[in-house]
């Protein structure tokens, strides 16, 4: 082992001494900018929670959460297909994210509830944009508020545009 | 040696630069990713005014029940792009937000201008044409007089001419 020069080492030291209060800076900021940002965050989506809360709350907006059977009919009134679609959370104000679940593939559910009772919502498969079974629908809450009922239309998996009535009640 | 005050104030001005320089790079990131994300999948430019054209299904005339512009002002996140409609017949503005894939589908949601305290406010699908001059489709809805339905849409690019 290679012995070290005490006039070197009490130089190193001095160094180290003369450092510490820069590098020791340097990591409060570095580590309080980190902190800041994750309370920033952590205060915005906490916000965003209770802001949409307060919002629905306000406008008397439906809660669309939960599971959903849908069955999408085409125009001239045979029905297309039945799957389920899961709301799963808030996002914004009346704005929510879900998910649609078919045997053979997923599809995410982007939408808004507005204080008419109007859901609006564009569907696209969870691969886009590899595949895209993509399109739009608009529903209305019936009077009982069990149902929603409205029209889609979209490119269906075929790749043709098509569109019809569609009808979603609680699973 | 500083004094703890310098010492905090050097701190506070580390975390407000920190701040902004992540504001900054959050900004230019989505900028970037969005730009690359319509590059990789050769997605058409939708930026731009676009004249368009709103039919009624339950219209008994053959022209569109409403004319009006809609802008498209800039992109927000992958293909994703928000803008303005605007009827000057009504002298209303309402916005827009959407999303195209590379197969060319733009679906877009539109909202009242005064939401959410008017009805009025959909859906609607387009396929935009290979030349990225019209997109053609159609919307559903609720209309101004509360009634739920919907229509063709038509909508042409409105080229600037060269002065």
């Amino acid at each position: 082992m290679k012995a070290i020069d005490p006039r070197t080492r009490l130089r190193e030291e001095r160094a180290r001494e003369q450092m510490n209060p820069q590098v020791l800076g340097a990591m409060i900021g570095a580590g309080a900018t980190l902190v800041a940002g994750s309370v920033t965050e952590l205060v915005k989506w906490r916000m965003s929670r209770s802001a949409s809360s307060t919002y629905r709350q306000k406008l008397g907006l439906p809660d669309a959460l939960g599971r959903w059977k849908c069955d999408w009919w085409k125009e001239d009134g045979s029905l297309y297909v039945t799957d389920v679609v899961e709301i799963k959370k808030w996002v914004k104000n009346g704005r929510f994210e879900g998910y649609g679940m078919q045997p053979t593939l997923t599809y995410r559910v982007n939408g808004e509830v507005d204080g008419t009772k109007v859901m609006a919502l564009t569907y696209r498969t969870e691969d886009f944009p590899t595949k895209s079974y993509v399109g739009v629908a608009c529903l209305e809450l019936d009077q009982d508020g069990e149902e929603w009922r409205g029209y889609w239309y979209g490119r269906a998996k075929t790749g043709e545009f098509m569109g019809g009535r569609v009808k979603w009640s609680r699973a | 040696m500083a004094s703890p005050a310098f010492d905090l104030a050097a701190v506070l001005l580390a975390v407000i630069v920190g701040a902004a320089i992540g504001v900054v790079i959050t900004v230019l990131w989505y900028k970037k990713q969005s730009e690359g994300f319509r590059a990789r999948h050769e997605i058409p430019s939708l930026i731009g005014t676009w004249r368009c054209q709103w039919f009624d299904d339950a219209s008994s005339g053959a022209g569109p029940k409403i004319e009006d512009t809609v802008e498209v002002v800039r992109w927000t996140r992958n293909s994703e792009f928000v803008g303005e409609g605007h009827q000057p017949q009504f002298q209303l503005s309402y916005p827009v937000a959407g999303e195209i894939d590379p197969s060319r589908v733009v679906t877009l949601v539109y909202r009242a201008a005064r939401y959410p305290f008017e009805p009025n406010r959909g859906v609607a699908c387009l396929e935009l044409a290979r030349d990225g001059l019209t997109m053609e489709g159609r919307w559903f809805g609720r209309r101004f007089s509360n009634q739920f339905g919907g229509g063709r849409v038509r909508c042409e690019r409105v080229v600037q001419s060269a002065a």
